[in-house]
């Protein structure tokens, strides 16, 4: 350490000060040489500037003056020899004289001849002196002559011309001197101007002199000082108390550098004393540590020899302290196999000063002092005491951990297997709303991959109507307000939904902030399925119920309309025109009879007439119409595929049934479009007849698709399309039974129907109808003859038109008939007379007795007797139980006479 | 260099009263050539120095005729020199103008006792006149002329310099307010009119004008130097013209032998003073003239109070050329006009009062 040493002394203010102040007398010394030396110049020069060329120009115009009127007095003078001069032009010159007096002595001259140079002055002043006396004889020359006195006159404008010319010079060198003056005035300004600036330059190199020293001043005085000191505060904050500074002047910085000298000596001293006393603090408070540690302590020294063994360690490892201090590690915990790598990293440490097991937490096994192996935590650590090393391990036993981690694993596997293998889907969801893991029923019922479904958010595979529930639901779980329990929608990606059931919990950690959900998800697709196609079942029935109470009405009335047109027809007597009348009247009833006939299909209680249809051929006839009746901007496109494409059903219900497609994907198309029926041969498995609500039995299919690319429906409107009476077309478009009757009409075929639509995309119909067994038979047209015959009939009906129209049919066809208006009449008159009727043809649905319990009690009383139900409303499946209550057959109103003529003959003869 | 070098002699003069501190000689410069003033300057010099302040003299030597040269390098010198605090002069009117030039821009205190030239008035705050200006006096002249001497017509002949033709404007403006005006004005030489060839200039000259005008009063705005000769040749053509003299002749006590054709007792002259209006006049006659050993005129007065007016400011305001016209233009406002022989002086007003006409013949009526 160097001691401080002071060489001069002297104050760093002083001399800043003093700096400062020769700095502002160095400027005020310069700004008062320019004031004082260059400006007064500048003012001479510009006066004597002025006064010269004042001078000049008063001179030549006097001058001027004085010559010209020397001459006019010359003039006057040698005019006086002949004639007497006028006084005007006397007094005029006289005044002239005397103005140039008052001229030649302005102020303004006085005061610059003032300022001008004595020799200067002398000239002006000797030129006055000329002027003057030029002047006086030019007065006395003009007095002279006014007086008369000519030759006096004379004399004096002689001497006017003598004093003329050293006037003239003298203002000519007046003005010469002026301008020397000037030029003099000049020379002196210029000299002044260059001994300025050089002074300027001298004084301002000086200034740099001096400003380069101040710095340098600055930085010997100030600056490095102070640079050191902080140099020195610096090592001082990190610990360098040895320092001392050095400081050559006792100005305010040697002051301070004798201070910090001072107060780090202090520092050093209170640093050795605090480190003693921390050592024996540090030395205490190891003890109780060590003491008080749950962890076992070990230290050990660089060879690995045990100097430090914590009661906790003791118990951990069963060596007493006494035992194990001053033995080696690797004779007492170390296990046998870890031993050679114990001492060589050991060994390493002390060779590099680093080890791979230093300052980790490390798992490893460790031997109790009965042998026993245990599983331990361990944190070695390095402690450098001056030249050696020393180790600090804690040490804790982790046996129960261990237990416990297996414990988890165990229920972690079985909690893995259970979700992997789990018959409906399960799912991990992220607090952010990510997928986090996924079982392969999941991933199964959205219809992705499991790996491609982890990460991707709950939005992306919901429908999305319900994303919105979705998120609220989301949120609401993780808020902890309340569990998830509902049904939601996926959207997969082919376009379909899978519709579940949901539950998701939230998985808390040990202090119960959330860390996933776990969410179960049942397809209940299908059970949906299923439900809404009963809800349209029941819905149809209704309809259909009210349809069949219309229809047997409805029936009743064509029956009769049909019967008496063809009575008409029948009739020889009746006209040509008649008979044309009577055909137009049963052609319009069989439309009528039509129409009811599609209201019955809603209900799928039409009669199937059970024939063979060839499909295609049903399509064609649609496609003529369509070619014919819709816009030419809607193209028509046919795949029709399908090899065998025949099927069992009504044909004119198919065709209606095609035709109503068709027109619904028109009008889907306003501005144009593409229509395209596709007909493909398909077996339907068990999978698919389930996806299809199980309406169908698995087997061969006929798959018939109307596509459109119209504006599509909206899911709600899909989700009612096949309703009856609902359209969302515009009033007096559509009448809300088309699809209803489509429906209807695939369902009482035994087939099923799928609706898929995506808004602005368009609409397809995909018809499933179970193929025929047998090949089509071509369909004979049926002939309208009517057959006659002869016996005695029962014809029971409460509607009295049908009955009278029946009764005249069937006499005209040769009968016999009695009538009842209803069943109890038809069963008295059977009971009368049970061997009466060949044939009772009973109405259905009859007031007082019922028909088909007429039936019932007339086959009691005449068991041979056949039974004819007429009815304009049956199910297809009642057809099967009528032989219950006695029917041999039945005819559907509302009926031609040729068909009855047909039923009749038909049963009459089975009597016989 | 050269302003370098006055710079530096001023600088080493400047450093010399600064650090030899105040100078103990504190002087009055004397505006007068040495020849025309040294009798009667001795003759006042030990009242003046007796209140502590010293006499600067003219130092300047040449050609008196040369007024423009003699007198600037003089009143430079004054200017100069830091000990005069004031300086009193100069001859006339035409001299006082030059050196008021160089004393207001040197800013020495100027007082001029007898000069009347209205241009004085416009020179600067530096200089102070103890006459009334020559329009003042013109006023009086014709005023004299109308009233006192019944003219009806009247002549001047004037010099052709600052005086002369000063009064010659005041006479005419006065008349002209009298709703009148002169009826010849001819301008005279100024050279001494008993030689020649002046002498028959100055005949031919006022012969023709008395010729041309006949006036009954003749204003004459000359010196001593041709005042006499004119008076004797307007005399000659009519010995009952009135003859006024401006101040220039100083009173016109005294006919020179050289004019015995004058007719006196026709003969006016504007004076400033007279000896024997008080006790304070007649004091400053017995301590001066006996040195003199001559009449004293106004012109003798005025310098007199001129002097003992800048050594009562000295004393009063200190030797310092500001405060003394700080104290010299207080006379008359903030502090009483002071005493002199020719009366309380003041330079708030034209001392009008002191004007007054005299005769060699006759008393002033």
């Amino acid at each position: 350490m160097n001691e401080p040493v002071a060489r001069a002394r002297g104050s760093l203010r002083t001399s800043i000060m003093a700096f400062g102040v020769a700095a502002v007398v160095y400027v005020a010394i310069l700004g008062l040489l320019v004031r004082l030396a260059v400006q007064p110049a500048s003012t001479r020069l510009r006066q004597s500037s002025q006064a010269v060329l004042q001078e000049y120009r008063e001179s030549a115009v006097r001058a001027g003056t004085m010559s010209a009127t020397i001459t006019s007095l010359w003039r006057l003078h040698e005019q006086a020899r002949t004639q007497p001069v006028t006084l005007d032009s006397l007094e005029a010159l006289r005044y002239r004289v005397e103005k140039l007096a008052e001229t030649s002595r302005t102020m303004h001259r006085l005061a610059a001849a003032a300022g001008a140079a004595s020799n200067l002055r002398l000239e002006l002043a000797e030129a006055l002196v000329y002027e003057d006396r030029l002047r006086s004889e030019m007065l006395g020359a003009i007095a002279s002559l006014e007086l008369g006195e000519y030759p006096v006159a004379e004399r004096m404008l002689r001497r006017a011309d003598s004093l003329s010319t050293p006037l003239d010079e003298s203002l000519n060198s007046a003005t010469a001197m002026a301008l020397q003056e000037m030029t003099a005035h000049e020379d002196n300004l210029a000299r002044a101007l260059s001994a300025m600036t050089t002074v300027v330059w001298i004084w301002l190199l000086g200034g740099m002199i001096a400003l380069g020293s101040l710095a340098l001043f600055l930085q010997r005085r100030l600056n490095a000082p102070l640079v050191r000191l902080d140099e020195a505060l610096d090592r001082v904050s990190v610990g360098d108390l040895g320092l001392q500074l050095i400081h050559p002047h006792q100005d305010e910085l040697g002051r301070l550098a004798a201070q910090f000298n001072r107060m780090t000596a202090m520092l050093r001293q209170r640093a050795l004393d605090d480190e003693r006393r921390a050592e024996d603090r540090t030395a205490a408070r190891t003890r109780l540590i060590l003491d008080a540690a749950l962890d076992a302590v070990v230290v050990a020294d660089a060879a690995g020899v045990i100097k430090e063994w914590s009661p906790q360690a003791e118990q951990v490892f069963g060596w007493t302290r006494a035992e194990v201090i001053d033995q080696r590690l690797a004779d007492t915990i170390v296990p046998h196999e870890h031993r050679q790598a114990h001492t060589d990293g050991l060994e390493r440490f002390g060779r590099t000063g680093t080890g791979p097991f230093v300052n980790r937490r490390l798992e490893l096994a460790a031997l109790r002092k009965d042998g026993t192996r245990f599983p331990i935590e361990i944190t070695i650590t390095p402690l450098r005491r001056g030249s050696h090393t020393e180790f600090s391990a804690f040490i804790r036993d982790i046996t129960e951990r261990k237990r416990a981690q297996a414990a988890i694993a165990e229920s972690e596997a079985r909690y893995r297997a259970a979700f992997e293998q789990a018959a409906v889907g399960m799912v991990e969801v992220g607090l952010d709303g990510r997928y986090l893991r996924v079982n392969q029923a999941f991933a199964e019922l959205v219809g992705r991959p499991a790996s491609s479904i982890i990460g991707m958010t709950i939005a992306e595979l919901s429908h999305p109507d319900d994303r919105e529930a979705d998120s609220t639901a989301f949120t609401r779980m993780v808020a902890g307000l309340e569990p998830v329990r509902r049904q939601k929608r996926y959207l997969r990606p082919d376009g379909t939904v899978a519709i579940c059931n949901l539950a998701a919990a939230l998985v808390r950690d040990s202090s119960g902030a959330p860390l996933y959900a776990v969410t179960v998800a049942q397809d209940v697709t299908a059970q949906r399925r299923l439900e809404e196609e009963l809800r349209q079942a029941h819905k149809m029935e209704a309809v259909g119920q009210l349809a069949g109470g219309i229809a047997h009405d409805f029936n009743n009335l064509l029956t009769a309309i049909i019967g008496y047109a063809d009575l008409l027809r029948s009739n020889e007597g009746t006209s040509a025109a008649i008979q044309d009348d009577a055909s137009a009247i049963k052609a319009t009833a069989a439309r009528g009879a039509e129409l009811a006939r599609n209201l019955l299909t809603l209900a799928r209680t039409a009669p199937s007439r059970g024939e063979p249809v060839d499909v295609h051929q049903s399509i064609i006839e649609v496609r003529d119409i369509a070619a014919r009746t819709f816009d030419r901007r809607i193209a028509l496109r046919m795949h029709l595929d399908a090899q065998r494409p025949i099927v069992t059903g009504d044909r004119s219900l198919l065709t209606n049934a095609f035709l109503n497609l068709a027109l619904n994907a028109r009008d889907a198309m306003p501005d144009g479009g593409e229509l395209t029926i596709t007909t493909t041969e398909r077996e339907l498995g068990a999978d698919e007849c389930v996806r299809l609500a199980g309406v169908v039995e698995p087997g061969p299919f006929l798959v018939v698709r109307v596509e459109d690319t119209g504006t599509g429906m909206t899911p709600s409107v899909q989700q009612r399309a096949f309703e009856p009476f609902f359209t969302n077309k515009p009033m007096g478009k559509g009448t809300g039974i088309g699809l209803s009757m489509v429906y209807g009409t695939v369902r009482s075929h035994s087939g099923a129907i799928e609706l898929h639509s995506q808004l602005g995309r368009g609409t397809s119909f995909t018809i499933y109808l179970p193929l025929r067994a047998e090949e089509a038979e071509g369909q004979e047209p049926v002939v309208p003859l009517v057959v006659t015959g002869s016996g005695r009939i029962l014809l029971a009906d409460d509607d009295d038109t049908v009955r009278d129209v029946a009764r005249r049919m069937l006499q005209e066809m040769g009968y016999e008939v009695d009538c009842a208006a209803d069943g109890a009449e038809a069963v008295e008159r059977v009971a009368s007379d049970p061997v009466r009727y060949q044939l009772a043809i009973l109405d259905g649905n009859m007031p007082k007795l019922h028909g088909r319990d007429a039936a019932t009690s007339i086959r009691q009383l005449a068991p041979d007797l056949p039974l004819v139900l007429s009815t304009g409303y049956l199910e297809p499946d009642d057809s099967d139980i009528l032989a219950g209550y006695g029917f041999s057959g039945f005819i559907a109103k509302p009926y031609s006479m040729s068909d009855l003529s047909r039923l009749v003959a038909q049963q009459m003869s089975s009597v016989k | 260099m050269h302003s370098i070098a006055r710079l530096v002699q001023r600088s080493v003069i400047l450093a010399l009263l600064v650090g030899c501190g105040r100078p103990e000689a504190v002087r009055i410069g004397d505006g007068y050539p040495r020849d025309e003033s040294l009798p009667f300057l001795e003759a006042i010099r030990p009242a003046v120095e007796s209140s502590g302040v010293l006499i600067s003299t003219w130092s300047v030597g040449g050609d008196p005729r040369i007024t423009i040269q003699l007198n600037t390098e003089q009143a430079s010198l004054f200017a100069d020199d830091p000990t005069v605090v004031a300086v009193v002069g100069h001859t006339g009117s035409r001299e006082a103008l030059l050196a008021a030039a160089v004393y207001n821009a040197r800013e020495v205190p100027h007082v001029v006792p007898n000069a009347t030239s209205g241009l004085l008035g416009q020179s600067g705050p530096w200089t102070f006149t103890l006459v009334p200006s020559d329009s003042v006096e013109g006023a009086f002249i014709a005023d004299y002329a109308l009233d006192s001497l019944r003219g009806s017509r009247l002549g001047v002949l004037y010099l052709g310099d600052e005086y002369g033709i000063g009064l010659r404007d005041g006479v005419r403006a006065a008349l002209r307010r009298r709703g009148t005006d002169f009826v010849d004005a001819s301008m005279i030489p100024s050279d001494w009119c008993y030689a020649e060839p002046a002498a028959t200039i100055h005949r031919a000259i006022i012969n023709a004008s008395l010729r041309r005008s006949k006036p009954d009063v003749v204003v004459v705005t000359t010196g001593s130097s041709s005042g006499w000769c004119t008076a004797e040749l307007i005399h000659q053509a009519n010995p009952e013209t009135w003859i006024i003299f401006g101040d220039g002749m100083d009173g016109a006590r005294q006919v020179p032998d050289l004019t015995p054709r004058v007719n006196p007792g026709r003969i006016r002259g504007v004076e400033f003073w007279a000896a024997s209006t008080d006790s304070m006049s007649r004091a400053f006659v017995d301590r001066v003239q006996g040195k003199m050993k001559q009449p004293l005129g106004a012109s003798h007065a005025l310098q007199y109070d001129a002097y003992m007016l800048l050594a009562a400011a000295i004393h009063e305001a200190g030797p310092d050329r500001r405060a003394i016209r700080r104290w010299l233009e207080s006379l008359g406002v903030s502090r009483e006009p002071w005493q002199g022989v020719t009366g309380p002086i003041a330079f708030n007003r034209p001392r009008s009062e002191i004007l007054r006409m005299s005769g060699p013949t006759v008393s002033v009526p």
